[in-house]
């Protein structure tokens, strides 16, 4: 791991580097009569890098700031503290009006192929309008061509630049806003539960699309996800994410083979097996409770209070995202692979 | 107790044993579902057979527009005519025909017979009143009895299915609860009369992975306890094939594949259940691109000519867009609506 005190010296040949960041929520106080704010931390110290060509996995359960986090790369969000750089390029202190020209580098795909697309406009004009926005893309004139091999790129039709969404199915649509995340030649992909609305016979066509589309463009992705499965398939490295930190990440092999934090093997333990096949780690029982209140979260590491192995220290100490001896990074003073033999588990 | 322990061939043999000539709890004959549309008529349901017996776990497995939750809403009478109709060769619990119950007859049987926890809990509660009076209002209304005693009553089923100082919940409004303990308070009221039938629609959908594997486990060790049979439908291969010891699979209306998980889903009989587990991603290691299936589910109002899945078959043949293929026996307990089924069975065995 680098340091990360030398701002002006982030190597450009990371995509996207996102430094200790930080967003608070005011909320209004439930226990209090008087008008006094309350404060949620939907993320708290985040890190991570994006390489070229690569895809990195976001996983985590409802709530966990993987969704803000998007929001913040894409500064549809401002963040209360830390740094988004793309290509070196800080994006948090960035006037918005270089923002604009910045954002043709950096798209992004919904969950929701139902809302995301603009009922009244057909497919073509859908496709067709960020190269109207970014000018210069490709000559003029030539934008209608251009929205056609788009379309043709994601499967779908010629013919089907004349037809309006609700002529879709979920997984065309889908398509469909593929087709116009990728019209600016971006360099980033941040893909937000992309899948999660289809159904499985649909859900496999588009995330081999999406592995296609890397291949033949160079373009990197941020994959945030809560269906684990669907990570593994599509990510190289992963990041899981637990009340707004990232507790482990690593290569995807890594993390899910032999994973350190406690709340990871929970969750690889909590998916049930595919079919012919035993469930991961069995022995470990389950989670029990659910995740606490963000708005007085835990003191020391936030996991403690569902965690078997949990100590004073936990609740003293805030554990940081290191690899210790281990092959990859995890938030767990006790961070240790999985061993299921007698008295291990944790009933 | 911990759910992955039990092989699922053991659950299998154990169903056999007790089939034998016994009634089936509920058996659903022909069973047909029709909506009337500005567009024309659109079958939901086209002829759907299946029994589940006491004490079992059946899963309805197929994905949105299957017609899997409509299938349980026309056994429970709750589809509104018009726009709807249903007409079935018999839907029988306990070997008594429900067809024809007058609307009274039918509500002695939901609730204390057969009872249901849908998929959106938060959509399912009522946000005006506080859960313990939603449980007990159940209660009162079946049993008669007094608030006292239904607020006593509700307590103990907040206890229950786990959630945690049921006394002081009680008085909590559905928004005071997370996902998953709404979940459990469905699960309560649906237990308040003691049904002998569960039918759980999608009940884990909207839950997280770590949630979805309690309330699993919550339904199970609820069924062992009272012994009650278990309907759960979903679209998700792994949910099924952990929980339940049979499977349905549902497509376009129709049921293409039937036979125990442990087999099913490892040998499938037809191409459609086949495609079904080839597109699934695993968490076990990635794949060399997965296998889709090509196009979408068909439009209710539009099916496919022959068998339906026929357009998005890759081992379609001529006979697969005109001769409808009956659902059949392939081996003992599995069945097929595939013209194909026989070499398919033995192709993967």
């Amino acid at each position: 791991m680098e340091t990360t005190d030398s701002l002006q010296a982030v190597p450009d040949s990371t995509v996207l580097r996102v430094e200790d960041l930080v967003k608070d929520f005011p909320v209004r106080s439930k226990t209090s009569a008087s008008r006094s704010r309350d404060v949620l931390r939907a993320l708290d110290g985040v890190s991570l890098e994006v390489n070229p060509g690569e895809t990195l996995g976001v996983v985590g359960e409802s709530g966990c700031g993987k969704s803000t986090l998007a929001r913040i790369v894409l500064r549809l969000e401002r963040a209360t503290s830390g740094d988004v750089y793309f290509r070196g390029k800080n994006l948090t202190t960035m006037p918005s009006r270089q923002l604009v020209d910045l954002r043709r580098y950096i798209q992004m795909v919904f969950q929701d192929p139902f809302a995301s697309l603009d009922p009244r406009m057909t497919i073509g004009e859908i496709v067709r309008e960020p190269l109207e926005i970014h000018k210069g893309l490709v000559p003029t004139g030539s934008e209608h061509e251009k929205s056609i091999e788009l379309l043709e790129l994601v499967g779908l039709r010629r013919a089907d630049a004349e037809r309006h969404p609700h002529q879709f199915s979920g997984g065309q649509r889908q398509r469909i806003g593929i087709a116009r995340a990728l019209a600016s030649e971006p360099e980033l992909v941040i893909c937000d539960e992309p899948v999660s609305a289809l159904d499985v016979s649909v859900q496999a066509q588009i995330l081999n699309l999406l592995q296609r589309l890397q291949d033949e463009l160079g373009v990197s992705y941020v994959f945030i996800a809560h269906d684990l499965s669907v990570v593994r398939q599509i990510a190289d490295r992963v990041a899981v994410m637990y009340m707004g930190k990232i507790v482990e990440t690593g290569l995807v092999d890594q993390v899910y083979e032999n994973p350190l934090h406690p709340y990871t093997q929970s969750l690889l333990a909590a998916v049930p097996a595919s079919p012919g096949r035993q469930r991961r780690f069995a022995g470990l029982g389950r989670l029990e409770g659910e995740v606490p209140s963000p708005i007085n979260p835990p003191s020391g590491c936030r996991f403690r209070t569902r965690c078997w192995k949990a100590t004073q220290k936990c609740a003293d100490e805030v554990p940081g995202l290191s690899a210790r001896e281990h092959d990859h990074p995890s938030a767990c003073h006790y961070a240790d692979p999985i061993v299921l033999a007698g008295e291990d588990s944790r009933r | 107790m911990i759910r992955g322990d039990v092989a699922p061939v053991v659950e299998t043999e154990g169903l056999r044993d007790s089939v034998g000539e016994v009634v089936p709890l509920l058996s659903v004959s022909r069973l047909m579902v029709e909506f009337d549309t500005p567009f024309g008529a659109l079958r939901a349901v086209n002829g759907v057979d299946f029994q589940i017996f006491e004490g079992e776990t059946l899963a309805i497995l197929g994905e949105s527009g299957s017609g899997k939750s409509v299938c349980v809403q026309a056994v429970m009478g709750i589809i509104d005519s018009p726009p709807g109709n249903v007409d079935a060769e018999h839907i029988r619990y306990q070997g008594k025909e429900l067809q024809g119950l007058s609307e009274s007859e039918m509500r002695k049987i939901r609730g204390s017979e057969i009872a249901m926890v849908f998929q959106e809990p938060h959509a399912a509660l009522d946000p005006a009143f506080t859960v313990g009076q939603q449980i007990g209002e159940v209660l009162r209304v079946h049993t008669g009895c007094t608030w006292g005693q239904a607020k006593r009553r509700a307590r103990e089923l907040m206890e229950r299915v786990g959630i945690p100082s049921a006394s002081t919940r009680l008085d909590d409004y559905p928004h005071e609860f997370s996902g998953g303990m709404c979940q459990r308070v469905m699960i309560a009221m649906a237990l308040a009369l003691d049904p002998r039938l569960l039918i759980a629609d999608e009940p884990t959908t909207a839950l997280d992975v770590t949630v979805q594997a309690q309330v699993l486990d919550l339904l199970e060790s609820l069924k062992e306890e009272t012994g009650m049979s278990l309907i759960l439908i979903t679209h998700d291969v792994g949910v099924a094939a952990e929980v339940a010891e049979r499977a349905l699979v549902m497509y376009a209306g129709q049921v293409v594949e039937t036979g125990p998980t442990g087999e099913l889903f490892t040998g499938p009989a037809h191409p459609y259940t086949l495609g079904l587990t080839d597109a699934i991603p695993h968490l076990e290691g990635r794949q060399d691109g997965l296998v889709p299936i090509k196009g979408a589910p068909p439009d209710p109002r539009n099916i496919p000519s022959g068998c339906p899945f026929h357009p998005r078959c890759s081992r379609a043949i001529e006979k697969c867009s005109t001769e409808v293929p009956v659902l059949h026996s392939v081996a003992e307990g599995r069945s097929s609506a595939c013209h194909l089924a026989e070499e398919m069975f033995r192709g993967d065995h």
